[in-house]
């Protein structure tokens, strides 16, 4: 059997036209592509300044929540005329 | 506007290619319609990917189009071990061989027999034998065009299609056997 003779028959194959309905099953398969996405660099550099902005908001608060403890304590102090010198008596 | 007019010409220009090379690959004009809208949808996505100093247009789409019949066909064949219930509601009736059965359009009823067993024996080749014998005796692909599309040298696709060959004469000649006992 020579297969080169064989393999000539696939020459008898015509070229098939696909059907005209094709192209619109593709347009609405591309519309139900979902919205393009921003670039992966994009996404993660707005993660990053997210991140940035809520450590920035942490740490101003955390500093004002101290500061305004540490002006009650002072104020509570000299109400109740509590003294931080070392003399025991005002002498 | 311009990127869909853009589009229908890229389609006009390469329906044929993509829709005859699946067609050969699974064999069942639904199965190479799903084929081509998935591949024409891919090909939309990822538009900006092309890059014509590494390859053109044609073999591009050519590879694309052949990588995602090879991964429809592993597909399939994984379901095909797993599903003795779906193979009931399936589409298609496979011979004797485990392949669908022929229902090539471009392959007249007078020659269905004789190309239908020709091309299961094609299609039980490894993968890479059953690419180079497609593209260089069906779809008429130079050598090295092949070689492009398979991202390899024209002396392997050579040597894939030497290969190819001797495998289908050695099937053919047990085929022969088997249907004479």
């Amino acid at each position: 059997m020579n297969i080169d003779k064989e393999l000539e028959k696939l020459n008898r194959i015509r070229r098939v036209e696909p059907p005209l309905f094709l192209y619109t099953r593709i347009r609405a398969g591309i519309e139900e592509l979902p919205r393009q996405q921003a670039p992966l660099k994009w996404r993660l550099a707005t993660v990053g300044i997210f991140v940035i902005l809520l450590a920035l908001n942490i740490g101003t608060l955390r500093q004002r929540y101290a500061a305004t403890r540490s002006t009650e304590i002072l104020q509570m102090a000299s109400s109740m005329q509590l003294s931080n010198s070392n003399e025991l008596y005002h002498e | 506007m311009q990127e869909e007019t853009a589009f229908r010409e890229l389609y006009e220009i390469y329906k044929e290619l993509v829709y005859n090379l699946a067609l050969h690959y699974v064999r069942l004009p639904e199965d190479a319609e799903d084929l081509t809208q998935e591949v024409f949808v891919k090909l939309y996505r990822h538009r900006q990917q092309h890059d014509p100093a590494l390859a053109s247009m044609k073999t591009w789409i050519s590879r694309i189009t052949i990588n995602h019949c090879l991964d429809f066909i592993r597909r399939k064949k994984a379901r095909k071990r797993f599903g003795v219930i779906t193979s009931l509601f399936s589409r298609e009736k496979e011979n004797e061989t485990g392949f669908a059965d022929l229902q090539h359009p471009g392959i007249i009823a007078e020659d269905r027999e004789e190309l239908g067993a020709l091309l299961d024996l094609i299609n039980s080749l490894p993968e890479k034998q059953r690419t180079a014998l497609i593209l260089m005796k069906i779809e008429d692909f130079s050598q090295k065009e092949a070689a492009e599309i398979m991202n390899t040298s024209p002396k392997a696709v050579e040597s894939l299609l030497q290969r190819a060959k001797q495998q289908l004469e050695k099937k053919w000649v047990d085929r022969k056997g088997l249907h004479r006992e």
